[in-house]
């Protein structure tokens, strides 16, 4: 079990995620304080909830462009709803998660009714929703929000006060992106519904002759997907505390990449809740040393990028290794 | 029959007006091993998906399993009567462990909503204890070999309850050592008492494995009977409806100058010191173990793996093959061993096929293809090959794996090669296209090309090569005049039958 461990994926990360630390605290004072870590989960949180997400729909083989669509659509209608109805951030999060699971079931269905391509079928509807969205929206900027928005992501889950300096603690957003891959972790470890997922993500021919109910795992993987953008859509507003029609477009990506470079693979079947985390805590981390050593914002996507190439490589190297170790033993 | 654990009586099936199956009677006891062969197309699949429950019979039909009748069956009812198939693709998942694959099944018929390693554990355990083997419970199913890939299939099959067990065609990618292992745990399985309904047509593993055996040639059943009631060559006429002759080869071919010449041909870890010639229309049959080094020799003779050391002689002169190119320009032609993955375009036309390896010859001003000849160069090809298909638009993957054979062939052959190199020119390949693929390769010979056959089937360069070299280790370890050498004296130098006889 250990052992394992060692030989995994999520292993080479935390080692690449804490050497890049040391390397960076070495360089910057301002890197290795609780403060700046507290920071980067807070602020990666909402990376986090959709990476978990997506993770799961590229367990199954497939990929979700549309989630950023589909969390701009559902924070809009959300903000848009409380502005004239007395609410609370409850009814935030539960408006933005019912749009965010039906955009979801329309996927879900796309995909399962006509056989289309996963990653054909979502950039169609990410078109879909973001025009949608740009046409009926009157006012597709929104600057007003209500105030308890906002108060949510100033909140802690535990904190304490530097004298005389700012408040350092345990974000509720970052608080919430954990619980949720917890229960996500759960899900998929612990419930067939899970092995599921890992079976079509596997081998989806099989899946059907085992028995599996296929429609039923893909409406619950993209409606999974939908409610997470759903989430993390109020969890940005109640960061940034407007809503802007452009700002999450350009995610998916970034989004994408985070996973891939969490250990799971585009053809699906391989990856860990854990690895997918580390993933976007890598990116941001990059992101902020950065920052720190004063190097201009330019070479961000280069050094990610750089990143995720060599864990890639590293990871296919191993992988290689590994196969050639059992045809050895068996030969 | 009293003791039958499924019979079958009175079986028909049609598709399009065409019997795939008629009238076809069986009977499968508890704790036999029952092989069922036929050539392709000669209804085993259907009887196959019949005896699953995928395939709805013809009414009048009657399936009786343990003494319970019915007239059809339906998927789920011929699981719960304990009929379980193993499909070549095994349908396992890769990114599960084994324990994963081996318990999903019974997880999902239980209507489990949750599980627990612990729980999977256990089930894979008992189930592979059942079977009487050994495996790594928390490995990858996509790590493992092939021959264990198919144990966890079978394991998996025990826990859902599998009392008949259908195995198609198990045998098709696997070696020797494997298939020994396999045959092990079959026939544990039916010292335990299930039934196995083994489908195949390796002569060789079916006289090996079986108890019994029935034969089913074009949708009718030809013959059942106890394994030992039959020779090899009364099966081959069973499944073929012909006598197929094993005469030793004995055309003439000229023995002065050598079209290829090889000394002293060696490759680290490969093969070593390899020497022979090959004359104009000769057939030189190669034939050695897996592992012998004899495909890695070809290979290099081809210019795809360059050797240490060593002389290559064409026409007397001394040539460098470096790259497949080059060898091609010399008058060499290779057809690969795994034919559908490496020496044909599935998705393609026939047309397409053919004329890959002329294609710059056919290219006019502009880079434009001629038609007209892409057109005559099929047509030549699909007569003089007998290609049976209605047009040379069909996709390759629609044909027959004889027919696929010959596509390859043509392909080559219309590069007009000097020198071609068959490896396992059969493989996969059955009886009665076997025949005919040899007809062509002999055509071939005698038009004066050299023919370097490898095979893995002693029997197949018995009868249809001149000279026979065995490769063992890597080495040349004997020539064999083919005339006078018969199949079980090669397998006895090659040191695969020792225990046997």
């Amino acid at each position: 079990m250990r052992r394992a461990f060692l030989r995994s994926h999520e292993f080479v990360l935390l080692l690449i995620l804490i050497g890049f630390s040391v390397l960076v605290s070495v360089v910057s004072r301002a890197f290795f304080t609780a403060e700046n870590i507290f920071d980067i989960l807070k602020s990666s949180s909402i990376m986090g909830t959709m990476a978990i997400g997506v993770f799961v729909v590229m367990l199954s083989g497939g990929i979700d462009l549309s989630f950023p669509a589909i969390a701009t659509a559902s924070m809009y209608v959300s903000v848009r709803i409380l502005q004239r109805f007395h609410g609370n951030l409850l009814l935030a999060f539960l408006f933005a998660s019912v749009l965010g699971v039906a955009l979801g079931c329309v996927n879900a269905f796309l995909i399962h009714r006509f056989k289309i391509p996963t990653l054909i079928v979502t950039l169609g509807t990410a078109s879909i929703f973001h025009g949608t969205y740009l046409t009926l929206a009157k006012v597709p900027h929104i600057y007003s929000v209500p105030p308890y928005f906002f108060e949510f992501s100033t909140k802690f889950i535990f904190s304490w006060t530097k004298k005389g300096g700012p408040t350092i603690g345990l974000s509720t957003l970052t608080f919430m992106m954990l619980a949720i891959a917890v229960v996500t972790w759960l899900l998929l470890r612990f419930t067939m519904l899970g092995k599921g997922i890992y079976a079509i993500g596997g081998n989806m021919e099989a899946a059907k002759r085992a028995g599996f109910n296929i429609m039923k795992l893909q409406f619950f993987i993209y409606c999974y997907v939908g409610l997470l953008s759903g989430l993390a859509s109020i969890q940005y507003v109640s960061l940034v505390r407007h809503v802007h029609p452009y700002n999450l477009m350009g995610m998916q990506l970034d989004v994408i990449a985070a996973v891939v470079l969490g250990g799971a693979s585009l053809a699906g079947g391989t990856g860990t809740v854990l690895g997918t985390l580390l993933g976007v805590w890598m990116i941001y981390l990059i992101r902020n040393s950065l920052i720190l050593m004063r190097i201009p914002s330019y070479w961000d996507p280069v050094v990610i990028g750089l990143i995720i190439v060599a864990s890639t490589a590293i990871n296919a190297y191993r992988m290689q290794l590994r196969k050639s170790e059992v045809r050895t033993i068996n030969a | 029959m009293d003791d039958a654990f499924l019979c079958l009586e009175n079986i028909s099936k049609s598709y399009a007006g065409v019997h795939a199956l008629s009238h076809v009677d069986l009977a499968l006891r508890a704790g036999e091993v029952h092989c069922l062969v036929g050539e392709n197309g000669s209804g085993k699949s259907t009887l196959i998906k019949v005896v699953a429950g995928v395939v709805q019979p013809e009414p009048g039909a009657s399936i009786r399993i343990r003494g319970k009748h019915f007239t059809r069956l339906n998927p789920i009812e011929s699981m719960r009567e304990g009929v379980q198939v193993i499909y070549q693709d095994l349908s396992l998942f890769p990114n599960l462990t084994v324990a994963e694959n081996i318990a999903i099944n019974q997880c999902l018929e239980e209507g489990r909503k949750l599980v627990r390693r612990s729980q999977m554990a256990a089930i894979a355990r008992e189930a592979i204890g059942q079977v009487g083997t050994e495996l790594d419970l928390d490995a990858r199913v996509g790590e493992l070999p092939i021959a264990r890939q198919q144990i966890v299939a079978i394991c998996r099959s025990i826990t859902r309850g599998g009392k008949l067990i259908i195995m198609d065609e198990p045998t098709s990618s696997l070696g020797r050592r494997d298939i020994d292992y396999l045959f092990s745990i079959i026939r544990n399985m039916k010292q335990r008492g299930l039934a196995v309904l083994f489908v195949g047509h390796k002569l060789n593993e079916i006289f090996e494995i079986a108890d019994r055996v029935s034969v089913l040639r074009d949708g009718k059943k030809v013959w059942t009977s106890e394994i030992g009631a039959l020779n090899k060559e009364q099966l081959i006429e069973l499944m073929t409806g012909r006598q197929i002759s094993a005469s030793a080869y004995a055309k003439n071919y000229s023995t002065g100058k050598a079209l290829l010449e090889v000394r002293g041909l060696s490759k680290k870890g490969q093969y070593s010191d390899v020497s022979f010639r090959l004359y104009p229309g000769e057939i030189l049959g190669l034939t050695g173990l897996i592992g012998s080094g004899r495909t890695e020799l070809a290979l290099s003779l081809f210019g795809l793996n360059p050797p240490d050391s060593g002389k290559i002689l064409i026409d007397g002169e001394e040539c460098r093959i470096g790259s497949a190119e080059k060898a091609v320009s010399l008058g060499l032609c290779y057809v690969p061993e795994n034919r559908l993955t490496q020496g044909l375009f599935m998705e393609h036309t026939i047309s397409r096929n053919v004329i890959v390896t002329v294609i710059h010859q056919l290219a006019r001003t502009f880079g434009l293809l001629d038609r007209r000849r892409i057109k005559s160069i099929n047509a030549t090809w699909i007569k003089e090959l007998a290609i049976r298909t209605p047009s040379a638009e069909l996709a390759v993957k629609q044909l027959s794996g004889g027919n696929q054979q010959r596509v390859v062939l043509a392909k080559w052959l219309e590069r007009k090669p000097r020198i071609l190199i068959l490896d396992g020119p059969t493989i996969g390949v059955d009886v009665g296209a076997k025949q005919e693929i040899h007809e062509i390769i002999k055509s071939l010979a005698e038009r004066g090309i050299g023919i370097l056959m490898i095979s893995d089937e002693a029997a197949e360069v018995a009868a249809n090569s001149h000279r026979i070299l065995l490769m063992k280790d890597g080495r040349i370890g004997e020539e064999l005049d083919a005339a006078g050498t018969t199949e079980s004296q090669i397998l006895v130098k090659l040191g695969e039958r020792q225990e046997r006889q």
